[in-house]
């Protein structure tokens, strides 16, 4: 897959959604009949602030070409504050990754609620043109 | 043993021609710290009388090794191993093979390991003498020359520009051009001052373990340094259907070594694991194998940060129990 | 300057406290020849006293060694192992009144010749919060001696530095690491009791492959360490093959410090960075945004 880079390939984006916003926004995207890429491997987590910083880590590590995160926005966390806790994670894990030189179009973050199925397709669509012109990641264990 | 006389020059260019053959280490800085490195350049060789900080035997035991590869139905076979040529290895680190072959592939051992025989078989051993001790340094305690040791298959010594190669096995033969000269004089051997010659049961209670290992951080530096802790563990690693069995390094210093599968944890404290260290090599490897499994060569002392001294334990050890 | 002075001093204090019975034990440091440098050491009796020293070298941070001991402990401490202490009162660790800290001024300490890591970033000669103060002439009373910060700034390099710069560097230092985890295990801040990298049973985490291992645990602490490293740089001083991620850490530090006012191993009573957060914390990054 990773020979033909052009605009046919579509690269692999690991996606964690919340079960309580984002993926009920990924399901009514589906039950809307929306188009989106399909470039992106749905992960189903109680919550953003679940999402362990190494999974991020493992999935890029392991030769994904991208990784998207969406919770519920700020204020309507299912468990109170759960995405508060995430989005100071997400944000130093960004960093962190800047400075070890993985380009950070590669992972991104947004917030999707149960009833924005536009904006979880807008989302996947930019996600995935951010990650095919980067083309397929090399790092493998970057190697 | 047949002395020859050569120049660095056409030494580096005889080494040249032996990358081909051998996956060669020698002492380099070219990482920072003077260490066995694989070497694709002579040039690279840092020639010099310092003792490397981490001992040469990745070369024969690496860190991770793969040991077997296969899917639900097969076995993949692995590549063959290339011979590793091991040059300036100082005198306590081509003892300390002694002790590798002695739990390895030794008769009295109950098991000869295939991974580490056909490597240690193929292997080419040059050794370097050192010119003096460093802080932390007892090889002449435990019995080693310095200068000189014949374990190894040949022997060099630098001089300017000169090189000196003593030949010592019928494999070193050939690989070196140069002219003859006379043989080296072998300084005889210091006396072994440092052993323990105490039964097990003498010291593993009565000693103060907790004293001596108060301030180890349990980090196994020590153990990973040392050129005879041979400790390992096996794991499997799967990757889509097709499993690695890897062999790793594992150290007696970590609280996670003795954990069972239950759970339980035999060895609890910091003080037990410090005591296994010290046993292993200064008793149970002498009562198993014949050997202290000790070169001296002060690396875990000068490394440790801590500041705990396997020398001076042995040395109260042996005064505390009133045998030499 | 005056180490016999400030040596005299630490000396006197231990043979008092563990005299009068105010403490337990003493965490100090003691001359070590084969190491080249003064080493730890727990004194429980006050004619060990003599056993301290206090000199250029002392770079070595035991505030690790709380978490070892119990019962009521002084710590002849200087400023990067009071910061290091208050982490971990912050993180509910230790218990402020079973702790005894002798602060210890110190202009910067001295290793193989060259200024100790960490050094060049250190924010002040003075601990942050103490029991006893031993100044640098050795009297009871800190003496004004400034620190300026002028090391690398992790942030400006970043911002200036393309990503295969920035992969090389962190891939050479990845490359020295043998996983040894004596970073891990010196380190004040990395207390758990099962660290991730230890627990065998993730299936999705295994010890694979060299690199992809040593990239995971690096990244991954890094991440744990997040608002919480306080710049001792104890990681970088044991590590026995001189891996160098210090800038990683300072980055992070730099990033929490830029956009949340967070500055680790100041206020003992603080909640920690990553445990709080605010209704309008930064969304920098964020797709959108």
């Amino acid at each position: 897959m990773s020979e033909n880079v052009n605009t046919e390939w579509t690269p692999r984006i690991v996606t964690f959604l919340c079960n309580w916003c984002s993926y009920a926004g990924a399901d009514l995207a589906g039950t809307s009949r929306l188009q989106y890429p399909p470039s992106i491997r749905v992960i189903r987590v109680p919550c953003s602030g679940r999402i362990n910083p190494q999974y991020i880590i493992k999935a890029i590590a392991d030769g994904a070409d991208g990784v998207l995160v969406s919770g519920c926005h700020p204020g309507d966390c299912h468990y109170l504050a759960g995405n508060m806790y995430a989005r100071r994670r997400f944000a130093v894990l960004k960093r962190l990754l800047t400075l070890a030189g993985i380009n950070s179009d590669r992972v991104h973050f947004t917030w999707v609620s149960a009833s924005e199925a536009e904006s979880f397709v807008r989302a996947v669509k930019e996600v995935t043109e951010k990650v095919r012109a980067l083309g397929p990641n090399d790092l493998g264990g970057m190697e | 043993m047949k002395r020859i006389k050569t120049t660095k020059e056409a030494f580096n260019k005889d080494l040249a021609a032996l990358l081909d053959k051998f996956d060669v280490f020698a002492p380099s800085t070219k990482q920072g710290k003077l260490d066995y490195l694989n070497i694709t350049d002579p040039e690279d060789i840092t020639w010099t009388d310092d003792l490397p900080y981490k001992s040469p035997k990745e070369t024969v035991f690496p860190r991770v090794e793969e040991i077997m590869r296969f899917t639900k139905d097969d076995v993949v076979p692995t590549a063959n191993v290339k011979p590793v040529l091991l040059l300036g290895a100082k005198p306590c680190d081509i003892e300390s093979f002694d002790v590798f072959d002695g739990v390895f592939t030794s008769e009295k051992g109950l098991y000869i390991d295939p991974f580490y025989k056909e490597r240690r078989d193929k292997m080419l051993i040059i050794g370097s003498g050192c010119a003096a001790k460093k802080p932390g340094c007892f090889c002449d305690e435990r019995g080693y020359d310095m200068t000189f040791s014949d374990k190894c298959d040949a022997f060099v010594a630098l001089d300017g520009d000169d090189m000196y190669i003593d030949l010592i096995t019928d494999r070193a033969e050939g690989l070196f051009s140069g002219s003859d000269c006379p043989p080296r004089e072998v300084n005889k051997a210091p006396e072994t001052t440092l052993k323990i010659d105490a039964h097990e049961n003498d010291i593993f209670t009565t000693m103060p373990w907790e004293d001596w290992a108060m301030s180890c951080i349990g980090c196994g530096t020590c153990t990973y340094v040392c050129p005879t802790c041979h400790c390992f563990d096996i794991r499997d690693a799967d990757d889509k259907g097709e499993v690695t069995r890897c062999r790793l390094w594992d150290s007696c210093m970590y609280s996670n070594f003795t954990l069972h599968a239950g759970g339980t944890n035999p060895r609890t404290t910091q003080a037990a694991r410090y005591r296994q260290r010290v046993m292993h090599k200064y008793v149970y490897l002498r009562d198993n194998i014949g050997i202290t499994a000790c070169t001296g060569c002060g690396r875990c002392i000068r490394l440790c940060p801590g500041g705990i001294n396997i020398h001076d334990t042995v040395k109260d050890i042996m005064g505390r129990t009133g045998k030499k | 300057m005056d180490y016999t002075a400030q040596t005299n001093a630490l000396r006197a204090a231990a043979d008092k406290l563990l005299s009068e019975g105010t403490v337990d034990c003493v965490i100090g440091l003691t001359p070590n020849e084969a190491v080249g440098f003064p080493t730890p050491i727990v004194i429980r009796n006050p004619e060990d006293a003599g056993k301290l020293v206090w000199d250029e070298n002392c770079f070595t941070n035991i505030a690790v060694y709380l978490l070892r001991t119990t019962g009521r402990r002084a710590i002849a401490a200087k400023a990067c192992d009071v910061r290091s202490i208050i982490n971990l009162l912050a993180e509910n660790q230790l218990k402020r009144d079973e702790i005894y800290i002798i602060g210890m001024q110190c202009p910067g300490m001295i290793k193989d010749g060259e200024p100790a890591p960490g050094c060049d970033q250190c924010p002040s000669s003075v601990p942050g919060i103490s029991d006893l103060t031993i100044g640098s002439d050795g009297s009871d009373t800190y003496q004004d001696e400034k620190m300026e910060p002028h090391g690398e700034n992790v942030t400006e390099w970043m911002e200036n530095s393309t990503d295969a710069e920035k992969k090389e560097r962190f891939l050479k230092e990845i490359d020295k690491c043998i996983l040894c985890f004596t970073c891990r295990q010196a380190c004040p801040a990395c207390y758990c009791t099962a660290c991730f990298i230890d627990r065998k049973a993730d299936p999705w985490r295994q010890i694979d492959a060299d690199r992809a291992t040593k990239i995971a645990f690096h990244l991954t602490r890094a991440m744990h360490l997040a608002g919480r490293c306080t710049d001792c740089c104890a990681c970088e001083k044991v590590c026995a093959s001189g891996v160098n991620l210090r800038y990683l850490y300072r980055g992070i530090i730099e990033f929490v410090s830029d956009t949340y006012g967070f500055t680790t191993g100041v206020d003992p009573d603080a909640r920690p960075v990553m445990n709080s957060f605010t209704s309008e914390d930064s969304e920098t990054g964020f797709l959108g945004r």
